[in-house]
């Protein structure tokens, strides 16, 4: 649906490692161009994990969090080719969703 | 009372009801769940602050259940990967502050019946200082703290 979220799953002993990769700049409003020139304050808010429609996941992110962000986490060991839904929020509004087959 | 308030909204995400419906209908976003950014908590200049506007509580206990896998030395600040996991059941929230930071809370994962209190991203680090997770349980906040030499500052410039 979008290539600005990658999402791996993977199966380990009696549970399910996820990893999401969202493409986003993370700007924190502090920095400087190389003119000099404040950049604006420009990063992800919220990202919400479900699987076949039911939250797993709930993630809040600030400005400290790294460009591009990686998010892993550990499921339970949920149905091979659930549906697993990655959206997120930025602080303009703006959104992004993917899916993918679970592990 | 704030998080009484976040559960009700995540229960009522986990019906199969309309908002499920309206999720799948396609980019319509829960936007009760995503509109729920803590902003006090993200704009807190300390850790107590920040705490206490999160999880309605400052009070952490000293917990080797929490376990933090960060470096001992980060040679680029922007980028510092950090792992943490609550060792204990129930587990309702991570979160991840770094304590040297001008606003130290960088993120907070809320989990749920279906996930294992195990998370892993990478964070900004203004400088050295100890990256602290507090675990979220029945019984209270647990918490640790590692420390982790940042050699480039990766906030400012």
């Amino acid at each position: 649906m979008s290539d600005e979220i990658r999402i791996r799953s993977r199966r380990r002993d009696g549970g399910v490692d996820v990893m999401v990769l969202m493409l986003h700049p993370m700007e924190s409003g502090l920095r400087k161009d190389a003119q000099g020139r404040p950049v604006g304050a420009h990063y992800i808010t919220a990202a919400t994990v479900l699987v076949d429609d039911r939250m797993v996941l709930e993630a809040e992110l600030g400005i400290t969090v790294a460009r591009d962000p990686l998010l892993q986490f550990r499921l339970e060991a949920l149905p091979t080719g659930a549906r697993l839904r990655v959206q997120w929020r930025d602080n303009r509004g703006e959104q992004q969703v993917a899916e993918a087959d679970l592990a | 009372m704030i998080d009484a308030k976040r559960r009700t909204l995540l229960k009522g995400s986990l019906g199969a009801g309309a908002v499920g419906v309206a999720v799948g209908a396609g980019l319509l976003t829960p936007r009760a769940v995503l509109a729920n950014w803590p902003e006090a908590a993200f704009k807190a200049e300390d850790q107590s602050t920040a705490l206490n506007d999160l999880l309605g509580s400052d009070t952490i206990e000293d917990s080797d259940k929490v376990k933090i896998k960060a470096p001992d030395i980060a040679e680029n600040g922007a980028v510092v990967p950090v792992t943490v996991e609550g060792e204990v059941d129930g587990a309702k929230s991570i979160s991840i502050f770094a304590a040297g930071n001008n606003t130290p809370l960088i993120a907070s994962f809320e989990m749920s019946e279906n996930s294992v209190p195990f998370v892993s991203t990478r964070i900004k680090m203004a400088k050295t200082a100890d990256v602290v997770a507090v675990v979220q349980t029945p019984d209270g906040l647990l918490g640790a703290a590692k420390p982790v030499k940042v050699t480039i500052g990766g906030c400012g410039g």
